[in-house]
């Protein structure tokens, strides 16, 4: 009888501490995550040299800053800021873009000194150029944008996969090298260009980079389980008002339950636990970014209607642990004001992917 | 969930082939056994309705909890796979065990409560039905069960990942 007490407090409690610990959803509103957005951008802004880039990184502990560049970041921020109705620090974000750009066989790509052409920095280029005239109405860059969409299909295979870079010494594509993210972002780029202009075909490759990473990608490119990707979460959305295939539902479904488990465990730990565990500004916002896109496409397509409850559910319990996790407006360090730190350090992309999963999150709060 | 899964998730949970190995064992007397199939009914009726206050008070979500208790089953598959005797203890308490106890909460959280008792009912009579006459391979059967309640631990783990 005690031997059998036993077993059951030793499961109960290894179940309690390292597999179900409770999870945790920060209540929030539609005020605070607009607070948070707005803080989240400033510090971006605020971190803004001259020449348009942006502050790399910073670390709270050694109270350094980073020297580090990314370009595909600077894209990627360049979006986040557009999203939030940031124009000015974006244009001036865009101005480094303009003038680092290579034109080359009908297309255009932004290829800075001494770099590739790399297929996701140009995607995410060409999504921030979208919600630029999604949020301005402008059009003056609509044959940018369709330039850079050429770029894209350009490096974009037969098969759907997406070729990383393009190589201006040699002018030619570097062969059999393929990014984490960047058939995602081609993916979505593709799909936003289809929604804007929806005559001129872009729904082609589109769809043949969705069919590609819902059935081949992992294999292909060599990966040992299915990625969970995010930008093909924001892809779907975009294409789904014109209709997916059963393939792309499907995988729709699958990205959804992938998403909605990280939300869970990222909910769990939350308030630490046994296992200590302090997930990115990014890794938090991507998650969001994805559940909140997934949760649209909910609502677009009949065949994942059953899921929309659930994902907005999970969408705001990501946008209240944001909240939570971002440093107030009332410290007093410049630098780490309205950031997300992990391990005493930030950057560019987590506070960029943050603020998205933010925007997202409003959309669910309305 | 289908009626059919909760059914294999309830066979291998009580394990009649584990039940009719302690049986032959101990010899219980009938009041023993009725004590068992009692209290092993009453388990899995009360983590069935109370499932969703009992999460809920834990703050725990259905998806994440069917997890849990695939690693539970999972556990004790892997032990009767290799020990198809159970633990020495009172045969009255011989249904009333962390596996079934998990089950029946997680079907509870994710599935009407008939439902889950009704899937109950088909693995409870099997075991009666192998106290009644405990002849045979048992130790296989105790093995053959563990292995469709690891199966189902399998199915648990994957479904709770998968969902939303």
């Amino acid at each position: 009888m005690i031997r059998q007490a036993l077993v059951w407090g030793v499961v109960v409690a290894v179940l309690r501490l390292v597999v179900v610990p409770p999870e945790s959803c920060p209540q929030v509103d539609a005020v605070a995550v607009r607070g948070g957005i707005a803080e989240g951008t400033a510090w971006l802004v605020r971190g803004q040299r001259d020449d348009g880039r942006f502050l790399y990184g910073y670390s709270s502990d050694s109270d350094e800053v980073s020297s580090d560049y990314n370009y595909t970041r600077h894209a990627g921020v360049l979006d986040a800021l557009y999203r939030a109705g940031r124009i000015g620090p974006a244009d001036a974000g865009l101005r480094y873009v303009r003038d680092n750009l290579v034109r080359h066989d009908g297309w255009t790509a932004f290829v800075p000194v001494g770099e590739y052409a790399s297929a996701g920095a140009n995607a995410l280029l060409l999504v921030a150029l979208m919600h630029r005239r999604q949020e301005t109405g402008e059009e003056r860059y609509d044959e940018l944008a369709r330039r850079i969409a050429r770029f894209l299909v350009a490096q974009t295979r037969p098969e759907g996969s997406v070729l990383q870079f393009w190589r201006p010494d040699t002018q030619r594509r570097v062969p059999d090298v393929f990014g984490t993210y960047s058939t995602g972002e081609v993916f979505y780029a593709l799909a936003l260009m289809h929604r804007a202009f929806p005559a001129e075909g872009w729904e082609r490759p589109a769809h043949r980079i969705a069919d590609y990473l819902a059935t081949r990608r992992d294999e292909a490119e060599g990966y040992a389980y299915r990625q969970p990707d995010h930008w093909a979460a924001y892809g779907l959305a975009t294409l789904a008002p014109a209709g997916l295939t059963d393939v792309e539902a499907e995988y729709g479904r699958w990205l959804a339950g992938y998403f909605g488990y990280l939300v869970r465990f990222e909910a769990q730990h939350l308030d630490g636990g046994v296992i200590p565990w302090e997930e990115s500004g990014s890794g938090l916002g991507t998650t969001g970014e994805a559940t909140t896109a997934l949760w649209r496409l909910a609502g677009e397509d009949p065949r994942l209607a059953d899921l929309r409850d659930e994902l907005g559910e999970r969408s705001t319990c990501m946008a209240g642990i944001l909240v939570e996790r971002q440093v107030p407006r009332a410290d007093s360090n410049p630098l780490a004001r309205g950031a997300w730190f992990a391990r005493g350090y930030t950057q560019m992309d987590d506070q960029q992917h943050a603020i998205a999963a933010l925007i997202g999150s409003d959309e669910v709060l309305r | 969930m289908s009626f059919g899964f909760l059914v294999a998730g309830f066979l291998g949970a009580t394990n009649a082939g584990r039940v009719a190995l302690a049986c032959q064992a101990e010899r219980p007397g009938t009041r023993s056994i009725a004590l068992a199939l009692l209290a092993g009914s009453c388990l899995v009726a009360v983590a069935a309705v109370f499932a969703d206050d009992l999460l809920d008070g834990l703050s725990i979500s259905p998806e994440s909890f069917r997890i849990a208790a695939g690693l539970v089953l999972g556990a004790a598959g892997v032990r009767t796979l290799v020990w198809p005797e159970p633990a020495s203890g009172p045969f009255a308490a011989i249904l009333v065990t962390p596996e079934l106890a998990c089950l029946a909460v997680s079907f509870g959280a994710d599935e009407d409560t008939w439902k889950v008792l009704a899937a109950a009912a088909p693995a409870l009579l099997v075991v009666i039905a192998a106290v009644a006459r405990p002849r045979g391979p048992m130790a296989l059967a105790a093995q053959f069960l563990a292995a469709l309640q690891l199966v189902v631990a399998v199915a648990l783990i994957v479904s709770g990942v998968r969902d939303v």
